[in-house]
Formats: C-alpha cells, sequence, structure tokens
C-alpha cells in the first residue's frame, strides 16, 4: 500500500478511535454519579471503574495507531522534497533566487506535507464530536440546549471564514523576501569583514526584518482578536448552559448526573473554538505553499528543454555563428556577431568587460536563444538539436560554474561513472595534484578559488566532447598551473573544436583564431 | 536551565519588560479561574440543598468569566509581539557575532546551514516564549491554587494530586533530555541538507548542461532519508511522551473520583462540593497535561540550544581603533590543520609606505596569509602586529580587505559600493571613476542582482576594489584583485590608484604579472 493511502486509512481509524474515547465514557460517568446521589455505593463503583478501564483501552488504541501514523509522514515530506527540488533545478538559467527556491523545497514542501501529520486527525475529529455531541445532546436533554448550541457552532464558522479571509500570502511574500537578503548578506560576509561595516550595513538590510514584522503582526493581530471572539462566544454559551441547566435543576428536570453529562458533553461542542483557527491558520498556510508549489512547477514545465528525441548524430566539423544579436529588456547586449570554428582549431574570444562575452558562452551551449541570427553545428541549428544530444557533444565551463557537495573525485565524475583512469589524467591535465582527491568541499568549498575553478575545469574535460567552450578558465590560477592548462587545450584541439573566452594574454601563444568583441561592433582577425 | 537563561537575555530589555507584564496578567488570570468552580458550588448547593436560585451570584460569576477572556486576549497579544521581535534582536545578534567575531564559521559550515540557524533554529527556541507555552506553565499557579482549595475539603485529594506532580515532573525533565537529543540529531540533518540544497541550487545550470539533475536529487536520497527517519523517530518518542502522563492522569482521576463519590454517599460532602472536586481535580491533571502537549516544542527548543551556544558565545567584541599603523610584521607564521600545514614559518616586515607582492601557486596559502592578517584565523605558532597589536585586539576598521571572490549584494550600487557608510556620493563618483566605473557615475542607484548577475565579472571585481578604495584603513590587503578586467583597462587602474596606495601598506596576492608590477618588493611563498 502507498505511504499516501496507508496514511489515509490509519487518519480514519484514528478519528474513530478518538470520537469513542471522547464520547462514550461521559455517559457512563452519568451513571456513576447518579447511583452515588441514591447512595448506592457499590454500583457507583463498579461503573466509576468502567469508565475510566474504557478510558484506559481507548488510549491504548490510539497511541498505537497514533504512532504508526506518525511513522508515516516524514517520508511524504521525503518524497515531496525530491519531486520539488526536481522541477525547480531546472530553473537552468537561475532567474529565481537560491534562497527563494531553498524555502520552497524545505519550507513549504513541509507545511504541504503538515496536513498528513497526526494532529491533523486530532482536529478533523474535534469537529466531528461537536457535531454528534450536539445531536446527543438534542436527544437527551432537548431542543434549548441544542438550539443555543446551533447559535454557538455558527457564530463559530462565521469567525473562522472571516478568518479564512484573512490572507496569508503577503507574510509570505515578505518572509522569502527577508531570507533571500539574509543569504545575500551571509554569502558577502567577507566583504563586509573586509571593510569592518557590519554595523552600517545591517541598517540597510534592516527595512526587510521591519516590513516583515509589521506584516506579521497585522497578520497575528487580527487572528488573535477573531480567536478571542471565538472564545467569548465560547464564554457567552458556557454562561447561557449554565443558567438553564441550573434553572432545570431547580424545577427537577435534571439530576446530578446528568449535569456532569451535559457539561463535558458541551465542552467537546466548544472545542472547534480551539481548533478552528488552528484549522484555518494551517490551511491557509497550506494553501499558500501549495499554491507556490504548483506555480513554480507549471513555470519550470514551461522551460524548453529542447524536448526533441535524440538522435546519433555524426562528428561535428564546424560551429557557425551567423550574425547573432542578444537584448535583454530593451537593452542591446550585442549584435551581429558571426564567427566560425573549425574542428582542430582553438577559438579564442576576448573583449572588455560588459561586452556580453558571458552571454555569447550561454547562446553557444544552447542555453539562451539570441534574439537575432542562428548557431549552427555543421548546418544544423542547436536549437532544433535535443538536450541529450547536446550535452553529449558540448562541453561547457561557465564563468559561474559550481561545485556540488561532496568529494573533489565526485566533482570530476559528476555521477558519470568514469572510469578512475579517466579522473586521474584528468587532475592531472587540470594541474591540481595539490588537491587530495578525498577532501569533501562544503557548499562554501574550503579550496582557494583557483584550486576550484581547476577542480571545474577537469570536470569539464574528463571525457572527450566534440566542442568545448571555456568562459575564464584560468581565473586564479598562477603561471604553473596556467601553462599546464594551456597545454591541456592545445591537446584537446586535436579531436574537437575548442572556445576559449579569457582575457589572458598567454591565449595569444595557442589560439588559432581571435575573436574581440567591441561594443556594438566586432571585429575578426586573422 | 542556565545556559537557556543566557541565551534569553539576547531578546533585549524591552522585551524582558513586556514578557514579565504578560506573566502578571496569567497569574492573575489563574486567580480568578480558581474562583469560578466556587461560585458555581455555591449556586448548586443553594438550588439543591434549599431550592432557591441567586441571580446576583450568577451574574458574578458570568462577569468572572469574561474578565479571563479579555485578560487572555491581552496576554496573547503581547507575547506574540515579544516573540516575534525577539526574533529580529536575536538574529541580529547571531549574525554580528559570526560576521564580527567569526566569519569562518560561514564558509566552513556554508550559507545553506548557517541560514538554517537563522531562521529555523531561532524560531525553534523562541518557541518557548509562545502564548501556548507560557501559559501552559503558568497554570502551575492554577494547580498550587487549587491544590491548597482541595486540601481543605480532604487533605487525601490533595495528597494524591501531589504524588502525580511529584511522579511525572522527574518524568518529563528525563524525557525531554532524551527527546531533545534525538531532535537534536534530526535538525543537524536538517542543516546540513539546507546546505547541500542550496549549493545544488546555485550549480542548477552545471546540472542542466551535464544533464544531471536528477541523479544528484538521487545521489542525495540517503541524506534525505537519513533526515525523515530521523525525524519519525523523534516524533515517535514525542508521541509516546504524550501518551503515558495521560495514562497516569487516568488512574489518578480515577482515585479521586472514587473517593469524592465515597464521600459524597456517605454524607460528607454536598453535590456542590463534589462537583469542585471534580473540576479542581481534572483541571489540574489537565494543565500538567499540556505540559505533555508542549513536549514538541520544549524538546525542540532545547535541541537547537547547544548550537545558538555555540554561536552566541563567539566573542564579536573587537579591540579599539588605532590611528597611523607604521608597521605590520608577521614573525614565524606557522598555520594549517591537523594533517597539513598551510603557512609554515612565514616572515615578513612592511614598513609605511610600501606594496609587497605575495606570490606563489595558488594554494600555497597567499590567501590564508591574508586572513591572519586581517585576523580571521590565529596563528599556531609566530605572532603578527600592527606597531604594538596583535590583529585581535585591533579593529577590523584598521585593516581593509578585498577578499578574492567578491560578492555583489542584492542592492543598489551606491549601497553596494558604500556598504552602509556614509559617503558622499561624489566620493564614490571619483572612485568609481578611478576604478574605470566612469560609465555607471550617473546610475548610482541601479538595483543590482544578488551574485552580480546583471553585471560582468570584471565589473564585479572592480566595484569590489571601490569598496575597499573608498575609505581606505591604513593597512590594504588585496586578494586578486582585478580578475576579468581587460588589460588596457587593468593598467588604466592601477596607474590611477597608485596614488592611493602613496601611504600606506598593501599586501597583494597575485598570479597577475601586470597587477604584480606595482608592488615595491615581490615575495615568493
Amino acid at each position: 500500500m502507498c505511504p499516501e493511502a496507508k496514511n489515509r486509512l490509519l487518519f480514519v481509524l484514528e478519528i474513530m478511535a478518538r470520537l469513542t474515547f471522547s464520547l462514550g465514557p461521559p455517559v457512563v460517568f452519568k451513571i456513576a454519579v447518579d447511583t452515588a446521589v441514591r447512595s448506592l455505593f457499590r454500583e457507583s463503583f463498579m461503573y466509576t471503574f468502567l469508565y475510566y478501564g474504557l478510558t484506559i483501552f481507548l488510549l491504548f488504541i490510539l497511541l498505537l495507531l497514533g504512532t504508526m501514523n506518525r511513522n508515516i509522514w516524514p517520508m511524504i515530506y521525503v518524497n515531496k522534497v525530491k519531486s520539488v527540488l526536481r522541477s525547480v533545478l531546472r530553473d537552468f538559467l537561475k532567474r529565481f533566487n537560491s534562497g527563494t527556491l531553498l524555502s520552497l523545497v524545505l519550507d513549504d514542501t513541509r507545511t504541504s506535507a503538515t496536513k498528513h501529520e497526526i494532529w491533523m486527525a486530532m482536529l478533523y475529529a474535534r469537529v466531528l464530536r461537536s457535531f454528534i455531541a450536539l445531536g446527543v445532546l438534542h436527544i437527551a436533554v432537548g431542543a434549548k440546549y441544542s438550539s443555543i448550541s446551533i447559535v454557538f457552532i455558527s457564530v463559530l464558522w462565521i469567525l473562522s471564514w472571516i478568518n479564512r479571509k484573512i490572507s496569508y500570502k503577503r507574510i509570505n511574500e515578505r518572509r522569502k523576501e527577508l531570507e533571500d537578503h539574509y543569504i545575500d548578506f551571509l554569502s558577502g560576509s567577507k566583504d563586509i569583514a573586509g571593510v569592518g561595516s557590519f554595523h552600517s550595513f545591517y541598517n540597510v538590510k534592516k527595512k526587510y526584518e521591519d516590513r516583515y514584522l509589521k506584516e506579521r503582526i497585522k497578520y497575528s493581530g487580527s487572528v488573535i482578536s477573531l480567536s478571542s471572539l471565538s472564545e467569548l462566544a465560547r464564554v457567552l454559551y458556557m454562561v447561557a448552559l449554565l443558567w438553564f441547566l441550573l434553572q432545570d435543576m431547580l424545577s427537577g428536570v435534571l439530576s446530578l448526573g446528568m449535569y456532569f453529562f451535559v457539561l463535558q458533553y458541551t465542552e467537546h461542542i466548544a472545542d472547534p473554538v480551539e481548533a478552528l483557527p488552528w484549522l484555518a491558520e494551517l490551511k491557509k498556510q497550506i494553501k499558500v505553499s501549495e499554491e507556490k508549489i504548483k506555480g513554480f512547477e507549471r513555470e519550470m514545465e514551461n522551460i524548453e528543454l529542447g524536448g526533441k528525441e535524440a538522435t546519433t548524430v555524426s562528428s561535428f566539423k564546424t560551429l557557425e555563428v551567423k550574425n547573432v544579436g542578444f537584448s535583454y529588456a530593451k537593452k542591446q547586449v550585442f549584435e551581429n556577431v558571426s564567427l566560425l570554428a573549425l574542428k582542430g582549431e582553438i577559438v579564442w574570444i576576448k573583449g572588455e568587460s560588459g561586452v556580453g562575452k558571458t552571454t555569447l558562452v550561454k547562446i553557444l551551449s544552447g542555453l539562451l536563444k539570441p534574439s537575432k541570427g542562428e548557431v549552427l553545428l555543421d548546418g544544423e541549428c542547436i536549437f532544433d538539436m535535443s538536450r541529450d544530444d547536446l550535452t553529449k557533444k558540448i562541453r561547457v565551463l561557465f564563468q559561474d560554474s559550481s561545485h556540488v557537495v561532496g568529494s573533489v573525485k565526485l566533482n570530476v565524475d559528476f555521477l558519470r561513472n568514469l572510469s578512475k583512469k579517466k579522473i586521474r589524467e584528468a587532475i592531472e591535465k587540470a594541474g591540481i595534484e595539490d588537491v587530495e582527491i578525498d577532501r569533501e568541499l562544503t557548499d562554501e568549498t574550503g579550496v582557494s578559488g583557483g584550486q576550484l575553478r581547476r577542480i571545474l575545469f577537469a570536470r569539464t574535460i574528463a571525457e572527450p566532447a566534440e566542442i568545448f567552450i571555456f568562459d575564464e578558465p584560468f581565473m586564479g590560477s598562477d603561471k604553473g598551473s596556467k601553462e599546464r592548462m594551456l597545454e591541456t587545450l592545445s591537446e584537446l584541439k586535436k579531436h574537437s573544436i575548442v572556445i576559449v573566452v579569457s582575457h589572458d594574454e598567454d591565449m595569444r601563444d595557442i589560439a588559432d583564431r581571435v575573436i574581440e568583441l567591441r561594443r556594438v561592433e566586432v571585429t575578426e582577425e586573422a | 536551565m542556565r545556559e537557556t537563561l543566557k541565551i534569553l537575555r539576547y531578546i533585549g530589555l524591552p522585551n524582558v519588560v513586556l514578557f514579565m507584564t504578560t506573566c502578571a496578567i496569567w497569574i492573575a488570570m489563574n486567580y480568578v479561574n480558581v474562583k469560578i468552580p466556587l461560585k458555581t458550588k455555591d449556586l448548586i448547593d443553594l438550588i439543591i440543598l434549599e431550592k432557591r436560585f441567586d441571580t446576583n451570584l450568577f451574574v458574578t460569576l458570568a462577569c468572572m468569566y469574561v474578565l479571563v477572556v479579555v485578560a487572555g486576549l491581552f496576554a496573547q497579544l503581547i507575547v506574540q509581539y515579544v516573540e516575534l521581535n525577539a526574533q529580529r534582536n536575536f538574529r541580529r545578534s547571531v549574525l554580528e557575532k559570526l560576521i564580527t567575531g567569526n566569519p569562518p564559521y560561514i564558509w566552513r559550515k556554508g550559507v545553506g546551514y548557517v541560514k538554517n540557524i537563522l531562521f529555523k533554529d531561532v524560531e525553534t527556541f523562541l518557541k518557548i516564549l509562545s502564548p501556548r507555552l507560557v501559559s501552559t506553565l503558568f497554570s502551575l499557579t492554577y494547580m498550587t491554587l487549587a491544590m491548597i482549595k482541595l486540601g481543605e475539603i480532604h487533605w487525601i485529594y490533595a495528597l494524591v494530586l501531589m504524588v502525580y506532580i511529584a511522579v511525572i515532573i522527574p518524568f518529563y525533565r528525563h524525557w525531554f533530555k532524551k527527546n531533545s537529543k534525538g531532535f537534536e540529531k534530526a535538525l543537524d540533518l536538517r542543516r546540513r541538507l539546507s546546505g547541500i540544497f542550496t549549493n545544488l541550487l546555485g550549480a542548477r545550470t552545471d546540472l542542466h548542461v551535464y544533464g544531471k539533475a536528477d541523479d544528484f536529487v538521487r545521489f542525495y536520497h540517503n541524506n534525505l532519508t537519513k533526515f525523515g527517519s530521523s525525524m519519525t523517530n523523534a516524533y515517535n518518542t514525542n508521541l509516546r511522551l504524550q501518551v503515558y502522563p495521560e495514562l497516569l492522569q487516568v488512574i489518578t482521576l480515577f482515585g479521586v473520583t472514587l473517593f469524592g463519590l465515597y464521600e459524597l454517599v456517605s454524607g460528607t460532602i454536598t453535590a456542590g462540593t463534589f462537583q469542585v472536586i471534580v473540576v479542581y481535580s481534572s483541571t489540574i491533571l489537565h494543565s500538567s497535561m499540556e505540559l505533555a502537549y508542549v513536549t514538541d516544542d520544549i524538546s525542540r527548543a532545547l535541541a537547537v540550544k547547544k548550537k545558538l551556544w555555540e554561536v552566541l558565545s563567539i566573542d564579536a567584541v573587537r579591540g579599539v581603533e588605532t590611528k597611523n599603523v607604521n608597521t605590520l610584521v608577521l614573525k614565524n607564521v606557522c598555520f594549517g590543520y591537523s594533517n597539513k600545514k598551510i603557512v609554515d614559518n612565514f616572515t615578513l616586515v612592511v614598513k609605511k609606505p610600501d606594496i609587497v607582492v605575495l606570490w606563489g601557486k595558488s594554494g600555497s596559502g597567499k590567501t590564508t596569509i591574508l586572513d591572519l592578517v586581517k585576523g580571521f584565523y590565529t596563528p599556531i605558532d609566530g605572532g603578527i602586529w600592527l606597531d604594538e597589536n596583535e590583529p585581535k585586539s585591533f579593529s577590523y576598521k584598521n585593516v581593509s580587505y578585498l577578499p578574492q571572490d567578491p560578492y555583489i549584494f542584492a542592492e543598489t550600487l551606491y549601497e553596494n559600493v558604500s556598504l552602509g557608510r556614509e559617503l558622499q556620493k561624489e566620493r564614490i563618483r571619483e572612485i568609481l571613476k578611478k576604478c574605470g566605473l566612469g560609465e555607471f557615475c550617473d546610475r548610482l542607484e541601479m538595483k543590482l542582482d544578488s551574485g552580480g548577475k546583471n553585471i560582468s565579472g570584471g565589473q564585479k571585481s572592480r566595484i569590489a576594489l571601490a569598496r575597499v578604495l573608498v575609505d581606505p584603513a591604513d593597512v590594504i590587503l588585496l586578494d586578486e584583485p582585478l580578475t576579468g578586467v581587460d588589460v588596457d583597462r587593468k593598467k588604466e587602474i592601477l596607474k590611477k590608484i597608485e596614488e592611493i596606495f602613496a601611504d600606506k601598506i598593501v599586501l597583494v596576492s597575485t598570479h597577475d604579472e601586470l597587477v604584480s608590477s606595482i608592488g615595491k618588493r615581490k615575495v615568493n611563498i
């Protein structure tokens, strides 16, 4: 049985157990009191014994069911996290901040898995037994009691309906915003400590705290006032009930046992006072989180991943860029870029910073569609190819390429099941013998910037491919390792097209073709 | 307990005062609450014994009910505010301790991990201020008062309930500890998961290009499952913890009710008094039971206590700012980890003004030397002095530092350069021009994306340089400055900033021949 279905079954069983637990014993208690008032001590003792025996028995059933139920929900959470993570990882152009996505994966999924938690069963049980108690009261003591109970319950429902209208969405948004800014803060901790300006910079970020706090207080204020209103309704209900009970006892209609019976039952009717706002709150949070998850999933599904069937493509010989232009948010990044790269050549793309070299790399690797022009591999447009084909044929080292948490070996292998020999070769070719292969990298690495860059370089070259694109491969590398990398690039060109984007003038020695990107226009040297 | 109180210091004095006010309200509320069953007793006894109904008594009773609700509303509102405000103070303190006291903690543990401490752990800990928890604890007042009243009826009731409380409190202590251990494990796994996911989300372009996203989710599956099962265990313990006291409660109630019934049958007490016994004893037990329902929150709060204390006990107070540093001395400095020495016996003396280039292979420890001078790490052996002061005794403001991979914040360009320092816009424009960012001079309000997604790598490193140069200290440390900047521009910038360096102590670590040309000395590492 799948966890969800099993959970649902346990959920129903638990509700039933809780109902019996709270609605059965008061009847026995009534008899115990009434027999005691008639001075029948032995009978009274027997009923009291029965009352508590029943309670203990039901308690054990609850323990059993509850424990089983709890065994399930963390696993439901884990499965959900996996599916949400998979969908958000499709945002390869990084349009969303990692902070926002992280909250989506860990927190929103948690909220949405929450409804499987055991106390949801308790909540439903409370609402249900409130209605059953109402029915029993009507039959046992009369319409007077049930009608004030109905008025009371209606007031509760109205209040909870109003509660549901107070949106939780804004808080959620403010919260995500705040978390994003804290991630920002933490990521730049070295820069802030570098100029010693924690206090002043905190003041810049403080506005997000204030906005979040304001929103939360506004929300809590209205929710607490509403729940207090229902608490007040409960008190008035209790007072009215007591009035009726005392009057009925005075006229001799009700016995003392019945007095306790009615009080115990009406407590169940008042139960939702506590449960309903809680339930409304939870439902709101769950709804906001689920909407968010669904929204993201929908958005991610629209991302074109080149869904075409993979075809076997023969070896490429040329990569041709024809009059490519790209504009972003109405701003022209570059225009009319053309280049031709042949197998056996190293193409060096240089240019001032800010002219769009990184964007060009993204276009060449098929991640970004140009606004104009086309990119052809042996005459076929790369945007018509499947991602699988491109993955096999093109290897890219981006400027913002990142490692993954795990060993250096994992980072070079990248779950491709490469042979040990290949990994060793790649490491040697990238000149990172100074880093132990088993060294574990955390999410903030723990190796120097240059070393990390070379680990990523090793990942790129670990497998043969038709086209290699490198964006600033020598960032942070010293002379020795740079020479080793240049050598590797010259080796690579024997079987592939190699494109290198770099400021480094040492590229001059090995480049076969130099493209210089300038603002607006582009020139090509032989 | 002492640690919990120590941590609670960080919620701030106004919050403490407000919190105390709520506690007072709660105690007063419980006092009124205890009176309610006694009033009901009088009403019932009048009806059963004298067949009379007292309207005045009834109205007083109704007013008491309403009073309790209104007081509860105020107490709840205040506590909610205190909790939220405390969260904010707490986050600030944790962040301050980390950034001004021990930034390497963040780099070692990772951003995702620390963010989890800042949000989840802080919130989990402050749950102990939540209305539900506090009001539960303050029902202790009710329990004591009600017990006295019960003792007045017959000593046996008070005794039975006291025995119950004597058994239940050590039980809670024991289980809180045990339960929090389970949560500790689960929450630590969660922090680590948060680190892994932040990293995966940062690497999503690579995952996509290699077509490995799904494989990596599967690869980290183990961590997730481990987290899931440790969470299951923690909750299971928690549930048992909730049910056993309930069992004990039922047995205790059985004893009390039975004796009450016996007294009622034998005519020692009236029906009204029997009602008082039932109400008091079940409320006392219910209050103590509420402790069981909040075990979840308490155990989790205890579980994160250690982690919070680990961060909050970092000494954030730095030494005073000293003006006019003339010499920087590094003598026989050693630094490294258990299995590997990164810096071995490094000695360097720099007198103002001087520019020293640290030259060497990557991984040779250049960055570490700069980190040591900045005071991020303490050398294992040897010493560092600024004039006569050691790094721990001089202010961070004495040394300006440009990290190897600078970070761009999701703020305006102005904020990114000033980092909150109050600077004239003219001054910033001047520096931007010197750093070859002339084109940004009239766009100081331009919003930058986090990590500098909307600017190029070269622009990023120039903005970072500008940060250091607007208000430079006497000692300037530059770790691989101007990476990704084209040659012509680099030459221009270097020429311009040389005049800023004219009267400073500057240490530059670089592989770049061009950048190293500004050095008056070159030190090979």
